[in-house]
């Protein structure tokens, strides 16, 4: 798998974990359940680190990307971006293949992660 | 959360009857290799990674020997729940130090809307003691559901 779009959706998975970390209706149900929410700074200090291995200009337009659709990497299946619904053009015949180069959607411009 | 909705997220081939790690830190691995050879997910390493991080938000161990790693990620293609045992225990920094005898990870796509009802009925199941010590001594997929399915049939 390629190393910047492994990176790149470990971030966007961070990015999740911290906007929910944020969200005080979801700490007080996970609180409830007996979870401690109490290392979120660890969290972002941790995501910092991640993004120091990714190109700047592939982390801005992943900046810019989730500002416009709120995630930045789309997941594909059968050669469909789930971002936009549209078909990749590219001939890819399996995840090995298709997440073996950070690709783009043409169409939405979400970097597109085979799963 | 429905009965059959609850139970069918639990998967045969994700139920791990005596795990061989001793760490943490290798139960996630373990884990995570499991879901990359089950091709429930492309990359062992994702999950790896996320799961760790997950963990420096706070403990996921609730005590009584039983830990509850869990978080989204878009390496998940539907709500995927790995059940492990492990009689001996491993230490996972629980709130009352005992080692861990049953790990519930939990990874669920982004949008999923079902993970968070799910793991608050997980975490309903465990807290009733007898059916926690039930499954504490449970040895195989067979009779971890049949403990569930009575625990739920009878609430």
């Amino acid at each position: 798998m390629n190393d910047i779009l492994q990176n790149l959706v470990i971030v966007q998975d961070l990015d999740e974990m911290i906007s929910e970390s944020n969200n005080a209706e979801i700490i007080n149900q996970q609180e409830e359940m007996g979870f401690a929410i109490n290392g979120l700074e660890k969290l972002i200090e941790a995501r910092e680190e991640l993004i120091k291995k990714i190109p700047p200009e592939v982390f801005n337009h992943y900046n810019r990307v989730r500002a416009r659709y709120g995630r930045a990497i789309a997941p594909v299946r059968e050669n469909i971006c789930l971002g936009c619904f549209i078909k990749i053009p590219t001939q890819i015949s399996s995840r090995e293949m298709g997440n073996q180069v950070l690709r783009n959607c043409e169409n939405c411009g979400r970097y597109l992660y085979w799963v | 959360m429905h009965l059959q909705q609850f139970l069918t997220v639990f998967d045969s081939d994700l139920f791990i009857e005596d795990f061989t790690s001793h760490t943490k830190k290798d139960v996630f691995k373990e884990i995570a290799n499991l879901l990359e050879a089950t091709k429930k997910i492309f990359k062992a390493e994702i999950i790896i990674d996320l799961l760790e991080k997950r963990e420096q938000l706070g403990t996921t161990a609730i005590g009584k020997g039983i830990a509850i790693p869990h978080c989204r990620s878009m390496a998940a293609e539907k709500l995927t729940v790995i059940v492990g045992l492990k009689q001996e225990g491993v230490d996972f920094d629980a709130p009352d130090q005992l080692p861990i005898k049953i790990v519930f990870v939990i990874i669920a796509p982004p949008q999923d809307v079902n993970y968070l009802p799910f793991l608050g009925k997980l975490v309903e199941l465990l807290r009733d003691e007898s059916a926690r010590k039930r499954l504490l001594r449970v040895k195989s997929f067979k009779g971890f559901k049949k403990v569930i399915t009575e625990f739920l049939t009878n609430e």
